[in-house]
C-alpha cells in the first residue's frame, strides 16, 4: 500500500499540523516505512487461527485506592512544549 | 405527509469510582488544573495500564440492571484519534466484545409502558477536558482522562423527544439506586449523543440518520430532538434529502450545525490493547454482584401504583429516590403503619425539610424506625399532627427516639376526658359573648376550640375538645 500525499495532508489537517509543505514529503517516506511493515505482517498465515481472547492470562487489576504522587510542576510543565495555567496550552481548537 | 422519527441514544456515565479506571489518580471532580494526573492516564511513553477492578463490577451491575446478557470474558481496545485532549491519541474503550449485550430499559410515557433495548453497555476511559478561558489560546486539563464511563448504547426504539426523555431519567434513576454514578449533571457525570432519523408514518424502513453531540442535560436532549426533527422534516418536505452526518447542537442559541459530514467520518482503527490481559468474570463474582441489585425504580413504581394505591405523580416522585423508596418500604414492612400515611409524610413534610436544607436523606438522622414511631404517636393520639411536624425536624437532627423529643419538649397530648372537661367548661364560663353568640344562631366552635387550645397550652387532643364543645353547647 503506498502512502499519497494527500493522505498526509488529510493527516495533518486532523492532527491540526502546521501545513508548511518541506516536512510532508520526509512524513510521506517515514509512514511509508511504517506501512510497508505492516504489509509485511499480511504475509502471516491466520487462517487456522480462531479470534479469541486469550485467557492464559486474566484478571490485573488494582483496587480502587486513590494515589497522588506527581504535581503538575512535576509532571506536565517539564513535558509540555509550552505550560500555562497549569496544563499544556494549544492553539485555540475553538472559533 | 405524516412522519415518524426514530431515535437512538448513546448514553456515557461517569462511575464514581474513587480511582481512575487504568490508574491510581484520584477520579474526583474539581481537582485544580492537572493535580490529579500522573505518566499512565497523561500517556507517557512507557507507562502501563491497570483495570479497576471496581469499573468491572459497576459496569456490569448496570448491564445486569438492564437485562443484558454480561460477556464473562471481555477485553480492552484502544479507539484511535487526534484530540489534544487525548494524550495518547487513542482511548482504551472496548470493540467487538462489550462487558454487557441486549438489555431492556422499561419506561413510563404517559401513563403507557415502553421498552427501549439496548445494544451494548462497555467501559472506557473519558478524555481530558479543553479550557477556553485560562489564557488566550485553549489550555488542556488532564484531569479527567481516565476518569472511568459507561457507555451504554440503545437500539432506534424510541419515537420521540418525549420517550427519549423518560429513558434518560429512567437511566438516570437506575444509576443513583445502583449508586455507581453520582448523577450530577451539572458536572457533566451522564452525557448523551443522539441519533435521529425520520421515516414515513407506517414504514418499516429507517432514513438516514444524524448524529448530533453537546447535549448536556435531559432537557436539552429533548430541545435538541424536536429542532432535529423537524429540520429532517423540513428538508424533505422541500425536496431535499437527509445526509448522514454529525452535527453540534447549540442549546443557547437552540439550533445545531455540521460538525462533519459522511466523507470525513472517523476511522478509528479499534485494536485490541496489547498493553491490557484479559477480565474474566466467574461465576461467583457475578452472583456478588447480582445479589448488589436492590429493587429497581420502574418495579417499585408499579408496586406503589398497584400495591399502595398511589397516584402516578406520588408514586413516581417516591421511586425516583432509592432513599425516599427505601424509608417507605421499611416503614410500610414494619406493619405498624399504613404506606399511605408513610408515603404522605415523606412527600410533604420530609420533601420540604430536605429541599429547604438542601440535604439528602441519607445525610440525616431520620430513619426509617423513627418515623414509624412518629406516626404511631399521632395515630395514637400522644401528640398532635401539628406537634409531629415539631419532632420531625428533631428527628433529622438529633439521635433522640420520636418518644424522648415528644417528652423534652412537653409535646403529649391531654387526652384525659376530664382534663379536656375542666377546660372547656372554664373557657365556657369565661366566654359569655361567645355563648351568647350561639344562642343567636353563630357558628362559634371554631373561636372556642382555639380559646381551649390556648387554656391547655396547645396539648388539649383537639378531637376531644371539639366533641366535648359540641355536648356543652347542646346542653346550653
Amino acid at each position: 500500500m503506498a502512502i499519497t500525499r494527500q493522505e498526509i495532508e488529510h493527516i495533518a489537517v486532523l492532527a491540526r499540523l502546521d501545513s508548511t509543505g518541506g516536512i510532508f514529503d520526509r512524513l510521506a517516506e517515514d509512514m511509508q516505512g511504517i506501512v510497508g511493515m505492516v504489509d509485511k505482517l499480511q504475509e502471516l498465515q491466520l487462517d487456522n487461527i480462531d479470534d479469541v481472547i486469550d485467557t492464559e492470562r486474566k484478571n490485573a487489576f488494582h483496587e480502587d485506592v486513590p494515589v497522588t504522587v506527581f504535581t503538575p510542576d512535576q509532571l506536565i510543565a517539564p513535558n509540555a512544549p509550552t505550560f500555562e495555567a497549569g496544563g499544556v496550552s494549544v492553539p485555540r481548537v475553538v472559533e | 405527509m405524516k412522519y415518524e422519527a426514530v431515535i437512538g441514544l448513546e448514553v456515557h456515565a461517569e462511575l464514581s469510582t474513587k480511582s481512575k479506571i487504568y490508574c491510581s489518580c484520584p477520579a474526583k471532580f474539581g481537582a485544580g488544573i492537572n493535580r490529579n494526573t500522573c505518566p499512565v492516564c497523561t500517556g507517557m511513553p512507557g507507562a502501563l495500564p491497570v483495570l479497576n477492578r471496581q469499573v468491572v463490577h459497576y459496569a456490569a451491575k448496570m448491564g445486569l440492571a438492564t437485562g443484558c446478557t454480561i460477556n464473562q470474558v471481555c477485553k480492552a481496545d484502544r479507539k484511535n484519534y487526534f484530540y489534544p485532549d487525548l494524550p495518547k491519541a487513542y482511548q482504551i474503550s472496548q470493540f467487538d466484545v462489550p462487558i454487557c449485550e441486549n438489555g431492556e430499559v422499561y419506561f413510563y410515557v404517559d401513563g403507557e409502558k415502553k421498552c427501549c433495548r439496548l445494544e451494548r453497555i462497555h467501559f472506557e476511559e473519558d478524555a481530558g477536558k479543553l479550557l477556553h478561558e485560562e489564557i488566550d489560546g485553549t489550555v488542556v486539563d488532564f484531569n479527567r482522562c481516565g476518569v472511568p464511563l459507561i457507555e451504554m448504547v440503545t437500539r432506534p426504539d424510541l419515537r420521540s423527544s418525549a420517550e427519549a426523555k423518560e429513558f434518560l431519567e429512567t437511566i438516570k434513576t437506575t444509576l443513583s439506586y445502583l449508586d455507581i454514578c453520582d448523577c450530577k449533571m451539572e458536572e457533566g457525570s451522564i452525557r448523551c449523543d443522539i441519533n435521529v432519523s425520520i421515516r414515513p408514518w407506517g414504514s418499516a424502513e429507517l432514513g438516514t440518520r444524524v448524529e448530533m453531540k453537546n447535549v448536556n442535560t435531559f432537557s436539552g436532549a429533548v430541545r435538541a430532538i424536536d429542532y432535529e426533527v423537524k429540520r429532517q422534516i423540513d428538508l424533505v418536505e422541500a425536496g431535499g434529502t437527509v445526509q448522514q452526518e454529525t452535527r453540534r447542537w447549540d442549546d443557547v442559541k437552540m439550533k445545531n450545525t455540521v460538525m462533519r459530514t459522511k466523507e470525513d467520518a472517523q476511522d478509528y482503527r479499534y485494536f485490541p490493547d496489547p498493553d491490557l490481559i484479559a477480565v474474566e468474570i466467574d461465576d461467583a463474582w457475578l452472583e456478588r454482584i447480582r445479589s448488589e441489585i436492590p429493587e429497581l425504580p420502574v418495579s417499585r413504581y408499579e408496586r406503589y401504583l398497584n400495591e399502595y394505591g398511589m397516584t402516578a405523580m406520588e408514586a413516581r416522585q417516591l421511586s425516583d429516590s432509592f432513599a425516599k423508596a427505601t424509608m417507605l418500604d421499611e416503614a410500610a414492612a414494619s406493619g405498624r403503619v399504613k404506606p399511605k400515611a408513610a408515603a404522605n409524610w415523606i412527600l410533604s413534610d420530609i420533601s420540604k425539610y430536605l429541599n429547604d436544607t438542601e440535604k439528602n436523606l441519607e445525610d440525616t438522622a431520620l430513619t426509617a424506625d423513627k418515623l414509624v414511631d412518629l406516626i404511631s404517636l399521632i395515630d395514637s393520639g400522644t401528640i398532635s399532627g401539628n406537634a409531629g411536624k415539631k419532632v420531625l425536624v428533631q428527628l433529622f437532627e438529633t439521635d433522640e427516639t420520636a418518644e424522648q423529643i415528644v417528652e423534652r419538649l412537653g409535646l403529649r397530648q391531654v387526652s384525659d376526658e376530664s382534663a379536656i372537661l375542666a377546660i372547656v367548661q372554664d373557657v365556657l364560663a369565661k366566654n359569655e359573648k361567645a355563648v351568647s353568640d350561639f344562642k343567636a344562631g353563630k357558628n362559634v366552635t371554631g373561636f372556642l376550640v382555639g380559646q381551649c387550645m390556648k387554656a391547655s397550652k396547645g396539648q388539649g387532643n383537639p378531637q376531644m375538645i371539639n366533641k366535648l364543645i359540641a355536648t356543652e353547647l347542646a346542653k346550653l
